[in-house]
């Protein structure tokens, strides 16, 4: 009878009961590394925290085990795939010889020893060593742009590579040495142990050198092991936790309110004020850059980097929980104000986190610091604040009203107390802005036409918050969504359409904290619909419609607070390619790809040098296509590609950015109906 | 130093002209619909008092202004940017053109309220335009006035204030007592509150008096007999210069100037 | 017999622009009423001028003989100007920053009414009756102003005597200054650089708002500014911005302009800004907004982007320039 397949644990190894002198100096610092963040992690305030584990459970098996995010870019994907994987058998492998050895149940044989110590542990072991040299090969010659190329930020998986490949050795000349008959079942040990045998290396040899490299293998593993809690290999464990934990509710679409009664500091001025969460955070970075890969701030040269945010408030946590002294100042101290004020919102850098890190809301809680506590902002940000302040509106100096738009149109704003179910929510931009303000005309006629009753508040209309909340002007913000909430009930609003997408955002996401519930449409959500219900006459022709020589006749820029935060992808395309039968080429950069047109979190009012314009930048992308017609969805793209798109110099001459409700209007052939009625209309260009 | 701020509440002056409008006869334009707000340069003079402040420990604010209740308002904003004290001199409607009237009952005010060291307003209101309150003022407390201040700083036991001019400005030192009047100037735009004293601002007081109550300087000069107020004529709109391109459209209206014989 | 004032300025011999216009408008009124004009010139210095200030309109030259105020110092001059006006009608000054500084003073002095800003001013049964823009020009205000007024009057809305005015009489009236009454003291004057011309001289004046997005967009307008040797001007908008220095403002605020030509190129056209440019004989506007309100004041428009037309313009003007 054939013996049972398995193998003598601890073969050749003399002693090897001082290991567990090493494991225990191991989990003394493991534990003691843990200790420390812990001790750091409790000093923010309480995170709220939804139960919903089922969706927790399910973003985990989609983030944590399936790994989606990561695998968005295929080949870092793959390694990080490779290399978590064949961890997580390779320790279940050790947990495996763990029970055999020390809680001495024998499952170390049979088909399970040839199965999965042997064959699994092998394979999955390769997996781990190709998933190593491709982290290597992206870091040290594809040279990955993000990727940090210090000797030390490689040392870490070097390190695993030399632990990988010293426990394939050791394999095979325990294989060799021993003869062992199961060893065909280890293919890469038992490769090897024929090499050592070709090599006609001596038994004695073979156990000197398996000895030596036992301990010196063993004596690696621990040292990277207890290094885990010191370095960004913390995030073996952070990550997977950080993906169960993270809101589930995403904190920068409905940014958490203040309540003024109580507050202590305004905003985040120093580590206390952040959330546990925020702080733990931190502590989860892999340092990979996929965040900063396309922040419009970053690439655009300014001083803002996403992961610099997080790795620089990481240090000073840090360092402050090394010294006694006064705790640093956070906002304006360890991240520089103009480094705040950089950042667009547009969530590129958290769309992109693998492990959930949340960006935007820390960058805004600093904001609030400054723009409240310090009421230290840029100029023209503040010119911008004043004005809402003000008059309700951040366009200082424009020369409209917000009845001007739709005056000649024959439309009139809603009397005192008059009641509608749908309202026309026209925002601040679309009213005021001159580009946008065809905008609200395009819109306006559509829905009249379609045979949609609608109200317009006029002037009795405000600024939705967004621009203030996102500057960090809680107070200003939650002032204004009280005064339109009562507006809304005055009227008794139960639908609201707008053009814009910031409003859009924050009267859905955002007013509902303040008792402010409502059904809300963007317009291309709304346009869809009526085309769906076939409110709205077919436009002709059967063929997609090419532009010029047969180039995409359009090309689609999501905007951010549309896309990536409220997750409107379809109906705008579905409007280009199904209804208006156009053809649409998409940018490289689309969807929850999509770069910002600049705008955002108060920037459509900052100054921005002309030589490093993130819309300049977005146009170009845009541009690329071939396409000459650039359609988007809200009424600060506009303007900023508009700009963007002159910015380019010749190549933009003959390219035009229209909004989705132009290009509707003019594929219907109802321009006549939006054309400005008694005003010169220039005769240039024809 | 004691500093009072003269602050006027007006029409938001950045209006749409679809929203300005006169009804025949009136003798001020409607004010429906449209916000109202501190006057700019007034603003400008609020940011200059801060400063003053700032740069000569121990000073006080006190922001003043004449109008119906609601000005108040616009006397919690100036709280909000940490003025110490708000006066509210209570009249029926918004102050008109009557310049006299205005700063008299001002004067009378200010010697309620005071003794102040230094007074100062707007160099001209944007709604009547007409600068002369602040000099007004200052002849009938006896003070001195320096007019178009852009910026001031302590300097011995007065002030140095740098004054606009044709085509740069003037250095001036000035003796306090002392009314200035202050033009707008990229380092005096008034500064954002911080929303602490915005909501501090809601609790703190702000005096009231009527004006009638007040012995107010008699001015044996009359109000402007007001004979019509209208917009101004409509001009002709303007020929639009096209062509195929910009290089075309440059070229025409290079020969359209030589026609017009302007170059 | 009442009299109307006028404070003129020279520079040696010659009145200054402003001072013909005043002196002019002063005759006419003198005339429509039946009074006499006098002119004050503060200072010996200007005293030089008074013959040429008689034949621009005055009917005497009162030269105020006082060394201290060839210079202007508001205190000195109101203690000068109030004890020299007898039975004054009417006092006109120039609405410019000593005009401006004066005139209230002066008002309150005299206790006579006070208008300020005026862009018309007339004789209409024993009264001034004058219009000045208000409002930041949205609105004309019309006023009648009976018995004694100090007036400001408006650089460029009073047109100079056709014909020189025969006659006149040149006083010289000493005037007891008590320099107690001094409280405010001239350290230094600045001179603001401005590259080119002087924005109240220049024939064409080339100017920038908001719609230039830019500091740089003033870059490109000095460009301009240099062939056409022009002066260069901005919207309130643009100072506020940081884009232009506050010397450049024009407008209600800022100066009054009354060149040949002027090219107004990103500005939108607020009334507070066309204020400012009421009296220049052609504005051309550039703006890519075909409804700016600009264009309802221009004479010649083009809708477009400044920055593509500008290089163009500028070529095309060189060439038309040289012939």
């Amino acid at each position: 009878m054939p013996p049972v397949p398995t193998r003598q644990i601890y073969w050749n190894i003399a002693g090897h009961d001082y290991m567990y002198l090493f494991l225990l100096v191991l989990a003394a610092v493991f534990l003691y590394g843990v200790w420390r963040h812990y001790r750091t992690w409790q000093r923010g305030r309480p995170s709220p925290w939804e139960h919903r584990y089922r969706e927790r459970w399910r973003r985990f098996a989609e983030q944590a085990v399936v790994q989606l995010r990561l695998v968005s870019q295929l080949v870092p994907g793959i390694m990080h795939l490779f290399i978590s994987w064949g961890m997580v058998v390779l320790f279940l492998g050790t947990v495996v010889v763990a029970i055999q050895a020390d809680l001495h149940i024998p499952i170390m044989r049979g088909w399970f020893y040839l199965y999965f110590q042997s064959l699994a542990l092998d394979a999955f072991g390769l997996v781990a060593v190709a998933g190593t040299v491709i982290a290597l090969w992206l870091r040290y010659v594809r040279r990955l742009e993000r990727l940090r190329k210090g000797l030390f930020d490689g040392v870490l998986t070097g390190l695993l590579l030399v632990i990988l490949l010293t426990g394939f050795v050791l394999e095979g000349l325990r294989i060799a040495a021993t003869a062992d008959p199961w060893g065909l079942w280890s293919p890469v040990g038992y490769a090897l142990a024929r090499l050592f045998l070709a090599a006609g290396t001596s038994v004695t040899v073979m156990r000197h050198v398996h000895a030596t490299l036992w301990w010196t293998h063993m004596i690696l593993a621990f040292v990277w092991l207890g290094y885990i809690p010191f370095s960004k290999l913390f995030h073996l464990l952070l990550a997977p936790a950080n993906v169960f934990a993270q809101p589930l509710t995403p904190p920068a679409q409905a940014l958490p309110a203040i309540d003024f009664e109580t507050a202590t500091t305004l905003g985040a001025a120093h580590f206390e004020d952040f959330r546990r969460k925020d702080i733990f955070d931190l502590d989860v970075c892999t340092e990979c850059g996929r965040c900063e890969e396309w922040c419009p701030a970053w690439v655009t040269e300014k001083p803002l980097s996403p992961r610099a945010v997080i790795l620089d408030l990481r240090e000073g946590l840090h360092s402050m929980a090394r010294s006694e002294g006064e705790p640093p100042l956070v906002a304006g101290g360890v991240i520089r104000a103009d480094t705040l004020w950089a950042c667009t919102t547009c969530g590129y850098c958290q769309e992109h986190c693998p492990v959930f890190i949340e960006h935007v809301p820390k960058i805004i809680d600093m904001r609030r610091y400054l723009a409240m506590e310090e009421a230290r902002l840029p100029d023209a940000m503040e010119a911008a604040l004043r004005g809402i302040e003000d008059r309700g509106h951040p366009w200082r100096g424009s020369r409209f009203s917000r009845e001007d738009w739709f005056r000649d149109l024959g439309f009139s704003a809603l009397r005192p107390g008059e009641k509608t179910d749908v309202l026309y929510w026209v925002g601040c931009t679309a009213a005021l802005e001159e580009r946008s303000r065809k905008v609200a005309r395009a819109f306006a006629v559509l829905m009249r036409e379609a045979g949609v009753r609608f109200g317009l508040l006029g002037d009795q209309e405000q600024c939705s918050g967004d621009p203030a909340r996102r500057m960090g002007n809680e107070y200003l913000f939650q002032t204004l969504a009280q005064a339109n909430i009562q507006s809304f009930q005055e009227h008794g609003v139960k639908t609201i359409v707008t053009t814009c997408p910031h409003c859009y955002n924050t009267i859905k996401n955002e007013y509902p904290q303040f008792g402010g519930v409502y059904q809300v449409y963007h317009h291309t959500e709304f346009l869809a619909k009526l085309v769906e219900e076939g409110r709205l006459p077919a436009v002709a022709g059967n063929d997609l419609n090419s532009g010029e020589n047969n180039a995409p006749a359009v090309t689609y820029h999501d905007p951010c607070y549309l896309g990536r935060y409220n997750g409107h992808y379809d109906e705008p395309r579905s409007l280009l390619t199904d209804y208006l039968r156009l053809d649409l080429s998409e940018p490289e950069l689309s969807r929850r790809d999509s770069f910002c047109c600049g705008a955002g979190g108060g920037r459509a009012w900052a100054e921005e040098d002309p030589a490093h314009r993130v819309s300049i930048v977005r146009s170009r992308q845009l541009m690329a296509t071939g396409a000459t017609t650039i359609a988007t969805a809200c009424p600060f793209c506009l303007p900023m590609l508009t700009d963007g798109v002159r910015g380019t110099g010749q190549e933009g001459e003959h390219v035009r950015v229209m909004d989705i409700a132009e290009i509707m209007i003019e594929r219907l052939g109802w321009q006549d109906k939006v054309a400005p009625q008694n005003t010169i209309t220039g005769g240039t260009e024809g | 130093m004691k500093i009072a701020i003269l602050l006027k509440r007006i029409l938001d002056p950045e209006v749409s002209p679809h929203k300005f409008s006169l009804e025949p006869g009136a003798t001020r334009p409607s004010d429906a619909g449209i916000p109202k707000v501190i006057s700019p340069f007034d603003e400008n003079a609020l940011e200059l008092a801060l400063q003053l402040r700032e740069k000569s420990p121990g000073s006080t604010v006190t922001a003043i202004s004449m109008g119906p209740p609601e000005t108040v308002e616009i006397l919690r904003k100036a709280l909000a940017v940490t003025a110490d004290a708000a006066v509210l001199v209570q009249i029926e409607t918004d102050p008109g053109p009557d310049a006299f009237g205005t700063a008299s009952t001002l004067a009378a005010a200010l010697q309620k309220t005071g003794p102040f060291d230094l007074v100062l307003a707007g160099r001209q209101a944007g709604d009547w335009d007409q600068g002369q309150v602040g000099s007004l003022v200052a002849e009938m407390l006896g003070f001195p006035c320096v007019t178009f201040v852009t910026q001031a700083s302590p300097s011995g036991n007065g002030l140095r204030l740098q004054r606009e001019s044709e085509n740069g400005y003037d250095v001036i030192d000035a003796d306090l007592p002392l009314v200035l009047t202050v033009t707008n100037h990229p380092g005096n735009v008034l500064r954002l509150p911080k929303v602490r004293d915005v909501m501090m601002a809601n609790r703190k007081p702000v005096t009231t008096i009527a004006a009638s109550d007040l012995a107010a300087m008699s001015t044996k000069i009359p109000p402007l007999e007001i004979l019509a107020l209208e917009k101004p004529p409509a001009v002709a709109a303007a020929e639009i210069v096209g062509g195929r391109d910009e290089q075309e459209i440059a070229a025409r209206l290079v020969q359209k100037l030589q026609e017009l014989k302007v170059l | 017999m009442e009299n109307i004032y006028v404070l003129t300025d020279a520079v040696e011999s010659r009145p200054t622009r402003n001072t013909l216009e005043l002196l002019g408008l002063g005759h006419r009124l003198a005339q429509a009423a039946g009074l006499k004009l006098r002119a004050w010139l503060p200072g010996p210095a200007r005293g030089q001028a008074a013959t040429a200030v008689l034949a621009a309109g005055a009917d005497e030259a009162v030269i105020l003989d006082e060394p201290r105020l060839d210079t202007y110092q508001p205190e000195l001059w109101l203690q000068a100007l109030t004890a020299t006006a007898s039975a004054p009608a009417a006092v006109i000054l120039p609405a410019d920053s000593t005009g401006r500084d004066l005139a209230p003073r002066l008002a309150y002095r005299l206790q006579s009414q006070l208008f300020t800003d005026a862009v018309e001013v007339s004789w209409s049964d024993g009264a001034v009756v004058a219009k000045r823009p208000v409002y930041g020009g949205k609105a004309i205000m019309t006023a009648r102003v009976a018995g004694p007024v100090v007036l400001t009057v408006r650089a460029h809305t009073a047109s100079p005597l056709a014909e020189p005015k025969t006659g006149g009489e040149i006083l010289r009236e000493a005037v007891q200054i008590d320099e107690a009454v001094v409280h405010t003291r001239l350290v230094e004057h600045v001179e603001e650089k401005t590259e080119g011309v002087r924005l109240e001289d220049a024939r064409v004046i080339v100017s920038g708002g908001r719609g230039l997005g830019g500091a740089e967009g003033f870059a490109e307008l000095q460009k301009l500014a240099a062939i056409l040797h022009a002066g260069i001007g901005a919207s309130r908008g643009a100072v506020d911005l940081g884009w232009a220095p506050p010397s450049w403002q024009i407008g209600q605020t800022g100066k009054i302009v009354s060149p040949d030509l002027y090219l107004a190129i990103g500005i939108s056209g607020a009334s507070q800004h066309m204020a400012g440019v009421a009296s220049a004989k052609t504005i051309v506007a550039i703006n890519t907004d075909p409804e700016a309100p600009i264009f309802s004041y221009a004479r010649l428009g083009v809708v477009a982007d400044y920055k593509k037309v500008l290089p163009h313009l500028i070529t095309a003007l060189a060439a038309a320039l040289k012939q």
